[in-house]
């Protein structure tokens, strides 16, 4: 095995680089590769958003996705795991996460994206604020954390 | 001891970090008791909000130093 890294945790500003992230979670054991992007959406119900801004604690927010990614490596069969989460502004259409897994088999690549994202959403000190097309916004009231 | 807000709270308060002094050793519990005094808008949200302490989620009995980082989470939403 080599010394790389196995995981990879980071907020921005901008669009997230897709191949960064195919280029991180390449691994000679790893048979399956699987990517989820969560994405602005346009239409909710009747309205219609523009963007998303986020706000996020950060300083808290890294360690909280790193624990999150470690867990998901030493749970399931998964190689590299990694994760990227924008802050600030957020056209419609575009990702403002984007997870990438890579594991032996298909079933902990699909896993890994799932554990990552719903621990994500439960547990990582970041905020959405929802802009509509009719000049409202509102902060999203989430779940967590628990 | 710095006491830091985030998303709607922020917004309402209109800063992202207060200096709320004090003396002696208390508990998260105690804590937001003694906020939801000094800081009216915060009662809307002290039912709901976590609170974590030197970036890490902590409970009513978790204790809080002069000198830790306190930051109130209202529920998250990220993703």
């Amino acid at each position: 095995m080599d010394e790389r890294e196995t995981i990879s945790v980071g907020l921005q500003v901008g669009p997230i680089d897709r191949d960064e992230a195919m280029r991180f979670v390449a691994d000679l054991r790893a048979g399956a590769i699987s990517v989820f992007e969560g994405v602005t959406r346009s239409v909710t119900g009747k309205r219609e958003t523009i963007k998303l801004s986020y706000d996020a604690y950060e300083q808290m927010a890294e360690p909280v996705l790193h624990d999150i990614l470690e867990e998901a490596v030493e749970r399931l069969d998964v190689c590299r795991a990694f994760v990227r989460h924008r802050t600030g502004e957020v056209p419609a259409g575009e990702a403002s996460v984007l997870i990438a897994v890579s594991s032996p088999h298909r079933s902990a690549a699909f896993e890994g994206c799932r554990y990552i994202i719903d621990e994500l959403k439960q547990r990582a000190p970041i905020w959405k604020k929802e802009h509509f097309a009719d000049g409202g916004a509102e902060w999203v009231a989430g779940k967590g954390p628990v | 001891m710095r006491v830091l807000f985030f998303s709607v709270l922020r917004e309402r308060l209109g800063t992202r970090e207060m200096d709320v002094p004090i003396e002696h050793e208390t508990t998260v519990g105690d804590f937001v008791a003694g906020l939801v005094e000094q800081v009216p808008v915060f009662a809307d949200y002290a039912s709901s909000a976590r609170l974590a302490v030197n970036r890490v989620y902590a409970d009513l009995d978790t204790p809080i130093r002069p000198g830790d980082e306190v930051a109130i989470i209202t529920p998250v939403s990220g993703g």
